[in-house]
Formats: structure tokens, sequence, C-alpha cells
């Protein structure tokens, strides 16, 4: 299957300026990243907040400009197009952003909301945009005369899916969803995952799927990639990172997640300590001040992400192919 | 609609009531005879007047003004016609400086916006913050001087002082809307950053509008209605700086009058031009309102 993304060692560096505008410090906020999303197929960011996966959409979105490192859209670097082009393909690559209540302009309706994308990227003619706004709104459970209102005469699942409606308008082959339900009800966030699920069926678009819950990774995601401080500790098939996790890291998230079953009794691993802060990382893995098993080795060698069989790497020097 | 003209109405009456107050207020104050004193003689304050005989001299000055008593001749003329005559400049200067400082206000608040990108525009900032910490005194001052320098190179545009032409009204203008162009700089440069700061100008970005769209479609419609609140505060700023504005370019409207006014110890025209003062306030906070309620603000977000 073709990646419709690639992405290689993707690293973004903020630097912290003073009043005076002198540089103080330096924050990696990603550290090498790297990783593919084949057509059709969702992967999975999960890991702690401020642990670099929103950063990680915006770098893709080139919201944000990278260090370093290189994004591939379908085989070609969208950090070496120029602008005019990244305008172009931006049509592509889409995004579901978290907060449904600030991500739809205040000020607009839902017929121009949906149709601004039409007229960007001249997906259909002029006189088409109602048709299209309509169809669209049919797509993700709206009825049609919900066009003319504005955003804040919708409930909050409501306005996530005018933001779905939105991201797929240009019909673009990538989607990034950033924590597109963790701030939705309970309730709603089943039936926008399902509405999700049904929508890559049926367009056949690819995801990257930024979450903190695991079962919701879990129900969307096709590859899974767990982050730690800027870095994927360890990436696979999501059948191999929740049934057979190698990385620590991963298996005290793992342990951490609720089951939904009161029967079933668990032995609790709690992670110990704070995430440490990204100015001043640890040396060596930086998962050392946490991780159960560390050794001496840990504080003064990085680990590299190691195969661990097909598709599935976890960056840990205790981590061995089976 | 219903709620947003009930809204309205509360807001006309109650605007309609502050205002009689003031009026009240200015009259009252007006009245209190020029020796009136207040002694503290045995443990009792006594005072050269009583309430009730300075309420009767309001209420009868009230009376005369709402009658439109106001005949007393002023250097050979009706002092209706020069109050009317007065008028007349005084708005000419007060609106030209409104609407020149909040479009210059505007521009140079897009200008110093950093547009969503992280470059510092501290430089840019300074430049606005700047004209609202100089004293109007020394404002004028440079514009007086500036335009003496122009017309010794023949640049006679300016007049540095008096009135009778447009020519002469342009300085005064310029000194009115420093102020208010500072202010309203400030309030639009960081509405349009909070407004870059949204997930939905993200999301423009994302779809590849062009900064140009995004500015004017996006954070433009947005940032107006925040820069909209504070179109009250400069009527407030100007008002209080026309007296000096007009004093010192010798511009002959309303508030010179007045000083006119006080030097001829002429009270009953004191009043007269301070409640037409707190009118125009009264007037233009209304009508800033009333933009603010109605263009900036879609009437369906007000419904809910
Ligand atoms: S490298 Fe060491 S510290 Fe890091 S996860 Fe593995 S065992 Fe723990």
């Amino acid at each position: 299957m073709n990646n419709i993304i690639e992405v290689r060692n993707l690293v973004k560096q903020f630097e912290l300026t003073s009043k005076l505008g002198l540089q103080t410090h330096c924050v990696k906020a990603v550290n090498g990243v790297s990783f593919d999303v084949p057509e059709g197929e969702t992967l999975g960011l999960v890991g702690e907040s401020g642990c670099g996966k929103t950063t990680t959409g915006k770098l893709i979105l080139r919201l944000v400009k990278p260090t370093s490192g290189e994004i591939y859209l379908e085989g070609k670097d969208i950090n070496k197009i120029s602008k005019k082009e990244m305008r172009r393909i931006r049509k592509d690559i889409q995004v579901v952003f978290q907060n449904p209540y600030a991500a739809l302009d205040p000020k607009m309706t839902v017929a121009d909301i949906l149709s601004e994308p039409l007229s960007i990227h001249r997906i259909v003619f002029k006189y088409d945009y109602d048709k299209e706004v309509k169809r669209l709104l049919n797509l993700v459970g709206l009825s049609e005369k919900d066009a003319k209102k504005f955003p804040h005469e919708f409930s909050g699942g409501q306005r996530q899916r005018i933001g779905i409606a939105r991201a797929i308008a240009t019909r673009p082959k990538f989607i990034i969803c950033d924590e597109p339900v963790s701030a939705l009800d309970v309730s709603v966030q089943s039936q926008i995952l399902n509405l999700l699920n049904d929508l890559q069926k049926e367009l056949k678009v690819s995801y990257l799927f930024i979450a903190h819950g695991l079962n919701v990774i879990r129900h969307m995601s096709d590859k899974v990639g767990v982050m730690y401080l800027g870095k994927i500790v360890e990436i696979g098939r999501v059948e191999d990172i929740f049934n057979n996790p190698m990385h620590p890291y991963t298996k005290v998230l793992l342990n951490s997640a609720p089951i939904p079953d009161p029967t079933i009794i668990r032995e609790r691993q709690a992670i110990k300590g704070e995430v440490p802060s990204p100015i001043t990382p640890p040396s060596g893995c930086s998962f050392h001040p946490r991780c159960n098993i560390a050794m001496e080795i840990c504080k003064n060698k990085s680990p590299e992400l190691i195969k661990i069989n097909e598709g599935h790497k976890a960056a840990c020097h205790f981590c061995s192919a089976e | 609609m219903y709620k947003l003209a009930k809204k309205t109405c509360i807001r006309l009456v109650s605007s309609i009531a502050i205002f009689i107050i003031f009026a009240y207020m200015v009259v009252a104050i007006c009245s209190i005879p020029r020796d009136f004193t207040v002694s503290f003689s045995k443990g009792k304050l006594i005072s050269s007047y009583s309430l009730k005989d300075i309420s009767t001299k309001t209420n009868t000055n009230i009376t005369s003004l709402v009658s439109g008593n106001l005949t007393n001749t002023f250097k050979g003329k009706n002092q209706w016609e020069i109050l009317t005559e007065k008028l007349g400049k005084t708005l000419i200067l007060l609106i030209s400086g409104i609407l020149l400082g909040i479009v210059l206000g505007i521009i140079k608040g897009i200008f110093d916006s950093r547009k969503g990108t992280i470059k510092d525009s501290h430089y840019k900032v300074l430049l606005t913050i700047i004209p609202m910490s100089f004293p109007d005194l020394l404002v004028i001052a440079v514009l007086q001087g500036m335009a003496i320098w122009l017309s010794k190179h023949n640049i006679t545009i300016f007049k540095v002082a008096g009135h009778g032409t447009i020519n002469h009204t342009l300085l005064p203008i310029i000194a009115l809307s420093i102020l208010p162009a500072s202010y309203i700089a400030r309030v639009t440069a960081l509405s349009i950053e909070s407004c870059y700061n949204m997930d939905y100008v993200k999301v423009a970005m994302g779809k590849g509008c062009s900064k140009t769209r995004i500015l004017w479609n996006h954070v433009m419609r947005n940032a107006l209605s925040i820069i909209s609140e504070g179109l009250s505060s400069i009527t407030s700023l100007i008002i209080c700086n026309l007296l000096i504005v007009e004093f010192m370019f010798s511009y002959m409207g309303l508030a010179v009058t007045l000083v006119q006014f006080c030097k001829n110890n002429d009270i009953r025209g004191m009043v007269v031009v301070i409640i037409i003062l707190g009118a125009i306030y009264f007037i233009l906070d209304g009508i800033f309102q009333f933009t603010k309620k109605f263009v900036f603000q879609s009437l369906k977000e007000e419904n809910i």
C-alpha cells in the first residue's frame, strides 16, 4: 500500500526569548519524529499533554515551520515547495481541531464556512455551492436547513460535525484530527468517532488521529505511535501496541487506562513523577527519571528506535527483537 | 429581535435619564451664588444660602433655559445665533477628528499587529504608545512648528491658527485625532492578535486562504466588534481635548465660546455650552453603541 504521508526526522525547536529579545532557552517540542501513514489508514498519536502531538500535526499542516526534517505528501517534500504550490496542496491536507467552539468563525454562517474552501480551491462551480453545501451537511448527518445558521446555534457535537464537513469539503487525501472528541460529552464522542470511520470508508481518506485516550486510539487507529517528550518511543500496528507493548512508557500508559469491566482486577502500575520540563530534558533516555527498570546506561545514552518485528519499533535499551 | 429592541429601548431611556441628571447637576452647580460660604459654628454647619434658595434658583434657571430664554446679546449678536454657529464649527472638528482617529488607528493597528507570525512588534507598538503619553500641548506645538516649517518651504496647506477656511481646520482635526488614533491602534493590534490565535484562523490558513482573505474575512470581521467596544472611550478623550485644541489654534468653536462666557461671567451662556457639549457626548456615545450592536454584531448572535 502506498504511503500518503511520510515524515522523516522531523524536528521543531522553539526559541524562548526574554523581553529584550535575547534568546534564553530552546525547547525541542518535536525531536526527530518519523512515521508513515498509508493510504486509507489511520495513524494514532498518543501521549501525555505537551509531548509534541499537536505540534507534529501543525508541522504537517505547515502552520508551523519545522527546524529540520522532511514531510512527504505522495512523495513530494512539502517543506521544499513554494508558498503558491503549498496553497494548492492544502486542498489535500485538512484538519479537524479539538475545540469545536473555537474552530468555527462565529461571524460566518454554516453555508459560508463550507463554501469558502470550495471557492478557494475551485472544487465545484459557483452555482453549485448551495448543492455541495447541502451534500456535505447530509454527509455529516446535519440538515440542509442548518446551512443558514450561525455556529453558536449548534451544540458541541453538531459543531464538530460542521468542522468535519468543512475538512472533507476539499476532498482531501489526508486529515489531521487533533483530539476531535476530547472537548465533547461522552455520549457524543462515539457518534463523532463513528462518523469519522464511516467517512474514511466512503472517501478513502487517511487520518493522523491525535488523542489522549487509549480507548479512542484503539477504536480509530490501524497504527499507533506513542510519544514522550517530543519523540516517538514506540510505534506499531494497533494490535502490537495493545497486546504486546515493549516500551516501559507504553506499558504504564496501557496499565493506567481504565477497563470497562469491573470484574477484571488488575495490578496497578502507577507512573512515577511528573513529565520533565522540555526546556531541560533529562540526559540519555528522556523517560529514565520515571522508568521502573532504568539502569545506568539509560542516563547516558539515548536509545534509538529498534525494530521489534515487522512494523513494530520501540526506543528502549532493553527491548529486543523477538 | 424583540429582546434586542427591548434592550435598545432600555439603554436609550437610561441614557436620556443620565443626560437629564447631568443637565440638572450642571444647572444646579452654576446656580450656586458666588458668595456662597459654609462655616462651622457651635458644632453646626451654617451656609450663607439655604438649600431651598439654591434649588428654587436652579428650578427657575431650568424653566428659563427650557423656554429658550437666552436673549442676552454677546458682541451685538443673539446668543442662540452664536451658539448654533459655534456648534457647527465644533461638530466639524469633532466628527472629522473621530473619523480620522478611527481610520488612522485601524490602519496603524493592522500595521502594529504581528498578523499571526511570532516576530516581535515592540518598536511598532512603541510608536503607538509614545503619542498616547505626550501632553496635548506638546502635540499641538509640534504640529504648529511643522506647519510653520512647511509654510517656509512654500507649502501653505496648513494654517497655524485662526478660522474661516478649510485649511484652518486641518491642524485642529489632526491634533484632535492623534490620541484617539493611538488608542484605537492599540486596541486594534491587540484584537487582531487575539483573533490570529483562534483555531478558526488556523483552519483558514490550513485551508489555503490568502493572507489578505484571512485578514479581512476572518480576523477583521471578528476584531471589529472588539474595536467597536473602544469607540465610546474615544468620545470622552476627544471632547476632553477639544478645549485645549480650539484654544491653542484660536479656532472659534464651542469650547472657546465657553471660555469667553466664563470671562464675561455669563453663567447662563456657560450652562448652555456645557449642556450642548454633554449632549454631543451622549449622542456620539449612543451612535457608537448602536453601531456596535447592529453593525458589528450579528443580530442572530444577540438573540440567544
Ligand atoms: S531506555 Fe532505560 S529508561 Fe528508557 S525506557 Fe528503556 S529502560 Fe527505561
